[in-house]
């Protein structure tokens, strides 16, 4: 047997590793976002909670160790990543979004009271420090910062961008005796 | 990613095996390292972790303490760069018990064995 031939399933193993590597560097990690209580024909609309949000690798999924609000923050981000936002865009983005506004609403649960701009800020440190905490449980060595990117604008005011692929995914365990709202 | 820009770092003591891993790297353009151990390994990945994007480490035996080394190489990746380290693939050349391969992937290692 030839050595390529003896190497050729490590061959295929670089390629995959390579374009691993190539994607979590260029586009980010694959983030999975779970929503709750959709009511029945319904994706994300107002009613819904976000329950929980993922990092994936290999398939296996690490939870961000996240209380609600800076979960919302999250979902937010994640599903907003194109833009680069301000945390007074952040904070009136989410206060005008019915789907943060009737937060958790089809469970009959009280909604999160408003983010506040101060708050944004802190919210951002703590995400980094879950982002951190669930990578290191995959094994896999990134820098938080270069995930959910702060980075300062012309007028000096820091912008916010979450970098990654976006799943989001439903459970539907309450949906057959929810009716759609609005 | 201009891989160009990147290397790749194989840990092997057997000079003709890397030789042939470094052929199979040839096609992505990569600068290819070579450390004929772990400890020369740390040493390489201590000072610059940020320019490697892949380490390949090739399970020569049984008696090492496989798991171990490739922690403290992981740990010297984190230690030398805060961004994304590299990515680390495991070659046997033997038959490797479920469980010492199950080990590996939960640091994030991928396995690979030779045919």
């Amino acid at each position: 047997m030839f050595v390529n031939d003896k190497l050729a399933p490590v061959a295929e193993a670089i390629d995959l590793v390579l374009t691993e590597a190539r994607e979590i560097r260029t586009i980010g990690p694959h983030f999975r976002i779970i929503h709750r209580f959709r009511a029945p024909r319904t994706e994300c609309w107002p009613g819904e909670e976000v329950i929980a949000i993922f990092l994936v690798y290999r398939g296996h999924e690490y939870q961000l160790s996240l209380s609600p609000a800076p979960l919302l923050i999250a979902d937010y981000l994640l599903r907003h990543s194109r833009f680069a936002q301000t945390a007074s865009q952040i904070a009136s983005g989410i206060r005008s979004d019915g789907f943060y506004a009737e937060h958790g609403r089809n469970a009959g649960r009280q909604r999160i009271k408003r983010i506040p701009r101060s708050a944004v800020r802190e919210y951002i440190r703590r995400l980094h420090q879950a982002l951190a905490m669930a990578a290191s449980k995959a094994g896999l060595s990134i820098d938080p910062e270069n995930i959910l990117v702060v980075e300062q604008s012309v007028s000096n005011h820091a912008i916010y961008r979450w970098r990654g692929v976006v799943e989001i995914a439903h459970l539907d365990s309450a949906a057959a005796t929810l009716q759609p709202h609005g | 990613m201009k891989t160009d820009m990147y290397r790749a770092l194989i840990i092997d003591n057997d000079t003709a095996h890397a030789n042939g891993l470094h052929e199979l790297l040839r096609p992505h353009d990569l600068v290819v390292d070579r450390a004929s151990d772990p400890e020369q390994a740390v040493l390489k990945l201590g000072r610059s972790a940020d320019k490697y994007v892949l380490v390949i480490v090739t399970v020569s035996n049984t008696r090492s303490p496989w798991w171990r080394i490739i922690e403290n190489l992981q740990e010297a990746c984190r230690c030398s760069t805060s961004s994304l380290a590299p990515l680390f693939l495991c070659i046997g050349r033997m038959g490797l018990r479920p469980e010492f391969i199950l080990r590996l992937e939960r640091l994030g290692v991928r396995y690979v064995r030779e045919r």
